[in-house]
């Protein structure tokens, strides 16, 4: 208890609370091999418009860290705090992105994009044309009524980010978003990503496992150890903006990149 | 990126015909066509061959009319029946039967799948009665709901019912028990209601199964109205057929045979059209029959 105390980050000046808060946090898993710790002593905080990714190694807990902040998971220990408020069920100021987006493969690419508006009950007609807008500027025109199957993967997920954005959020959690997709279009989606967090303002935790993506993408890149998942590092990323391609040509980016993989040299399963 | 949409399958060949890479898509339907027609082509012969295969073996060894009847003599029995309006009520008493019971009891093993589903207490207390009643041979059951119902069209929609409960109840069952994680964590996200749930994710994706126990249901119906119709009744296609033994008219027979396999065929189409039309995301096998 002592201990996470000591680790909590100083209170902001000005008394407003951080976008996202997760304050000491620790989770242990029931198994039929007894309880296992998956996140341990986890403090971090996320500004408004911040974008934070993490890097870890597989099962270091970094999707269960996802799943706590999204209100799916209650932790053992700690707890998670949206604007001040704890985080004790989805709520929709935050959106998730899943890995495989997640379409449903009986509605449309559109019906898909409009369904959080339908289940909050909201202007269908006003969501409709909205996301035939978005689904456009994402390059997704003339595919509005496809079925989510016949999209390549990276169509796919860039409908799911439309659909996230679909209940305005104000923090968008991101689940190893690019890890299904091929070096190229991986790259294409990076730089569309940047290019919306930084028009739209949202507040963006990634999960990755590539440190170039992280480095490209964050304002900070925070680094777990494996099991229990506890924060090694936090390595800020002064790169500026808006990122693009010629961002990944800077000696600052190499350099950055190096030091966030000096911690995976003995390890495997990281790019 | 629109270039690997021609060779990615389109899951209702719907959305391949909307997209702007048309010529594929338009030539692959071409050769479907093609297939089409030659395949029914293929299937006029192969019928026409077997008919004058049974014709051909049945006189060729003199089989004696009471054993076995020549498809020609199958159809003069037909036109003689049927001039003399024989078939038409009993058949659709039948169909009739059989389409009632079949509703009925597909619907209540669809509600009674998701109420033990969704009400998992429900289905803990209930759920011994129903194994208890699913491995007794329902046909068994016949001779008791005649005795309550009587001899007329009730008891046999009550047997159908009943018979027919049971694979769309545990198709229900097994289809709502497979939930996929990711999708019930969207819906958690979105804050969907149970219904909403229920209605956007599990229904669709149990919707496979449920209808693979109608396929199961519909065949099983026919068999239950005809079974029934032998234990004891006044009109329908089962007791055409026990008459036509009892006359010892064997061709009469066989045209009730070949009447409930076109019963059961017309059946078993629609189920499959129905299927499809509900279950359109389902990307099948083009060859499937
Ligand atoms: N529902 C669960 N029950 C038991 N163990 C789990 C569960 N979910 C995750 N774990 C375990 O917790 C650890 C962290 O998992 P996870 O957060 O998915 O890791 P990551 O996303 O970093 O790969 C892993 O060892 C995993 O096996
Ligand atoms: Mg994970």
């Amino acid at each position: 208890m002592h201990a996470a105390l000591a680790e909590r980050p100083a209170p902001r000046p000005g008394g407003t609370p951080p976008l996202m808060r997760f304050d000491a946090i620790r989770h242990d898993f029931d198994t039929a091999g007894g309880s296992l710790r998956a996140l341990d002593r986890i403090s971090l905080d996320i500004d408004r418009s911040e974008f934070v990714a993490v890097v870890g190694s597989s099962g270091c807990g970094k999707s269960t860290l996802l799943r706590i902040a999204a209100g799916l998971l209650a932790p053992s220990e700690g707890r998670a705090v949206f604007s001040g408020t704890p985080v004790s069920a989805p709520r929709p100021e935050i959106g998730m992105i899943f890995q495989d987006a997640v379409m449903l493969p009986w509605f449309s690419v559109i019906e898909n994009v409009v369904l959080p508006v339908r289940i909050a009950g909201g202007d269908m007609a006003a969501a409709r044309r909205e996301a035939a807008e978005r689904l456009d500027l994402v390059g997704l025109a003339g595919f509005h009524d496809a079925a989510p199957g016949a999209l390549s993967g990276g169509m796919r997920q860039r409908a799911s980010i439309v659909r996230a954005l679909m209940m305005k959020p104000r923090l968008l959690l991101m689940d190893e978003p690019f890890g299904a997709l091929d070096a190229l279009t991986r790259e294409r989606m990076n730089i569309e990503l940047a290019r919306i967090a930084e028009e739209s303002g949202i507040a963006v935790l990634l999960i990755t496992h590539s440190i170039s993506e992280a480095v490209f993408l964050a304002d900070r890149v925070v680094v777990m150890t494996p099991r229990p998942g506890r924060i090694a590092e936090e390595i800020a990323v002064p790169l500026a903006r808006p990122r693009s391609e010629r961002t990944l040509l800077e000696p600052d980016f190499a350099a950055i990149c190096h030091r966030v993989r000096r911690h995976f040299q003995s390890e495997t399963g990281i790019e | 990126m629109t270039e690997t949409l021609a060779s990615l399958p389109a899951p209702d060949g719907k959305a391949a015909t909307r997209t702007p890479t048309i010529t594929p898509a338009a030539k692959a339907a071409r050769r479907r066509a093609r297939t089409k027609w030659s395949d029914r082509m293929l299937m006029a012969a192969i019928f026409l061959a077997f008919l004058g295969a049974w014709e051909g073996l049945v006189r060729l060894f003199d089989v004696s009319p009471l054993m076995f009847a020549p498809p020609s003599e199958v159809y003069s029995a037909f036109v003689r029946g049927a001039t003399r309006g024989l078939y038409w009520e009993h058949l659709g008493v039948t169909v009739f039967q059989m389409v009632c019971g079949l509703m009925i009891g597909a619907s209540l093993g669809f509600g009674f799948g998701v109420a033990v589903s969704e009400f998992g207490r429900l289905g803990r207390l209930i759920f011994p009665y129903l194994v208890a009643i699913q491995s007794l041979p329902k046909v068994a059951v016949a001779p008791l709901v005649i005795l309550w119902l009587g001899f007329g069209i009730e008891s046999k929609v009550v047997l159908v019912a009943l018979i027919t409960f049971f694979p769309v109840l545990v198709n229900t069952l097994s289809g709502l028990a497979i939930v996929d994680a990711q999708r019930m964590d969207l819906m958690r996200i979105f804050r969907a209601s149970r219904w909403q749930q229920f209605r956007f994710v599990r229904l669709p994706s149990a919707a496979p199964a449920i209808f693979a126990g109608l396929n199961v249901a519909v065949i099983l119906a026919l068999t239950g109205a005809i079974v029934a119709e032998f234990v004891g009744a006044q009109r329908g296609l089962g007791v055409l057929l026990l008459q036509a033994q009892t006359n010892l008219d064997t061709a009469g027979m066989l045209v009730i045979l070949v009447m409930l396999a076109v019963i059961g065929m017309c059946a078993n189409t629609a189920v499959r059209v129905i299927e499809r039309r509900a279950t359109y995301w389902v990307v099948r096998r083009e060859d499937t029959p």
